[in-house]
């Protein structure tokens, strides 16, 4: 291959451009040969700077409070606070990793069909044709726990919502889980911050290359986790999903 | 790639605020958010010209930043471009969802009509104060017609190139080299300032 062609797959590349046969074999290319891997990330940081021709303009305020409250719970905090702050400490927590129940992922069954369209998910769940609406048990300690997940169509993502959380140890976090419909794949869905209210409250967006979706689910993990699956008890799950 | 004083201090002073986001620190992820969210915003807003979309993309991409920034690799590139490119992404499949959409309700011919036309002569040269834009608009000036075309649809309209040699009735040859020499020209002239 010549230096031309090279430069060529590496430009359209980074334009995100490249598709068909010749995508993969760029891609092999790129795994050999270091040269052509640094031109493409060197063309790529100059593409994604022309997003900096956007015009100059000033985020909504509103905005500001959307994403505290996506990211850290319904209601956005104090600067000051901090995550772990945010989630109420008290002496009186119960033995949470030995008392929950374990309901692996891993034993989830295909009985149900849940399938997200453009407008709708989770049916398999829902009380009723117009409530796109699933529901979330809990386990051992966890049983007064509920939550509830429900498809928002004009943002394209799940509200979810739990009640009756206990709180953890500062260095634990719940954390939300989602079951692809037709890989079987777990998906992070990141960090559900419990309310010192017992509620929690945060806004999933589709990730990865979910096109249906068989469950979700709650565990319990370190603050500083991430990971393809639960690494701790799952404490609230769909019920369909129970092994 | 060299860079000055200033934006390696910038440059420090987001990785460091990246390390304590992946440690579940709220402050650094306030700070990062007041950073960025005017260019993220108004990139996102380039991409698919209302709010209401603009807004769902940036939320998107600071619930993965909050979530992802474990993950993130400072040799694939500085903070700012990790966040830029998360926003494109996502305004892409936005407008892929959204154009997948208008084809099932028999739109989408009059939308793409209406909108690539205006898009492809003006997006390139939007208003921005920083010096840094007005560099880059130089540059992307510099371009030839032909070759700010076909970047304008792959990065902003997020094109293949078979779509894009479809759309402009190019050779798919064609479509190649002006990519090749509009980005290669872009990293001649941008390069030191990157």
């Amino acid at each position: 291959m010549t230096r031309e062609q090279i430069e060529e797959l590496a430009a359209l590349d980074a334009l995100d451009a490249l598709d068909g046969d010749e995508l993969a074999a760029w891609q092999a290319i790129r795994e050999t040969d270091a040269s052509a891997a640094k031109l493409r990330d060197e063309l790529a940081e100059v593409a994604t700077t022309l997003a900096l021709l956007s015009p100059r303009v000033e985020a909504p305020e509103a905005l500001r409070a959307r994403v505290m409250g996506a990211v850290f719970g319904a209601e956005p905090q104090n600067s000051a606070s901090t995550t772990e702050a945010a989630t109420e400490r008290t002496s009186g927590w119960p033995a949470w990793a030995a008392a929950a129940a374990v309901v692996a992922l891993a034993v989830i069954g295909a009985a149900a069909t849940t399938r997200q369209t453009e407008s709708v998910v989770v049916r398999d769940q829902r009380a009723e044709a117009g409530a796109p609406y699933v529901a979330l048990t809990g386990y051992g300690d966890f049983s007064g726990s509920v939550a509830s997940v429900l498809w928002d169509s004009g943002q394209r993502g799940w509200w979810l919502q739990a009640a009756g959380l206990p709180p953890l140890p500062p260095a634990y976090t719940y954390r939300v889980w989602a079951l692809g419909g037709d890989s079987g794949q777990v998906y992070d869905c990141g960090v559900l911050l419990r309310q010192p209210d017992g509620l929690a409250r945060r806004f999933l967006q589709p990730v990865g290359d979910i096109s249906s979706m068989r469950g979700f689910a709650i565990s319990i993990e370190p603050v500083s986790a991430t990971g393809s699956g639960p690494s701790s008890p799952v404490v609230l799950i769909t019920p369909a999903l129970r092994g | 790639m060299n860079t000055t004083p200033e934006q390696h201090e910038d440059r420090s002073v987001e990785l460091e605020l990246l390390a304590r986001i992946a440690g579940r620190e709220r402050a650094a992820f306030e700070e990062l958010y007041t950073r960025y969210k005017n260019i993220l915003y108004a990139t996102a807003l380039k991409f698919l010209k209302t709010d209401a979309d603009a807004q769902d993309v940036v939320q998107d991409v600071f619930i993965q930043i909050w979530d992802k920034a474990k993950l993130y690799d400072p040799a694939k590139g500085k903070p700012l471009t990790w966040a830029l490119t998360l926003t494109r992404n996502r305004s892409i499949d936005r407008i892929r969802a959204i154009q997948r959409r208008s084809r099932l309700r028999d739109e989408f011919e009059h939308e793409t009509a209406v909108d690539e036309s205006a898009g492809v002569r003006e997006a390139l040269f939007g208003v921005d104060a920083s010096e840094k834009a007005k560099i880059l608009r130089e540059a992307v000036s510099q371009l030839s017609p032909q070759q700010r075309v076909v970047i304008e649809l792959a990065f902003f309209r997020g094109l293949t190139q078979n779509e894009i040699a479809d759309q402009l009735g190019e050779p798919l040859g064609t479509v190649k080299a002006r990519a090749r020499r509009g980005l290669m020209k872009l990293k001649e002239i941008l390069g030191p300032l990157l």
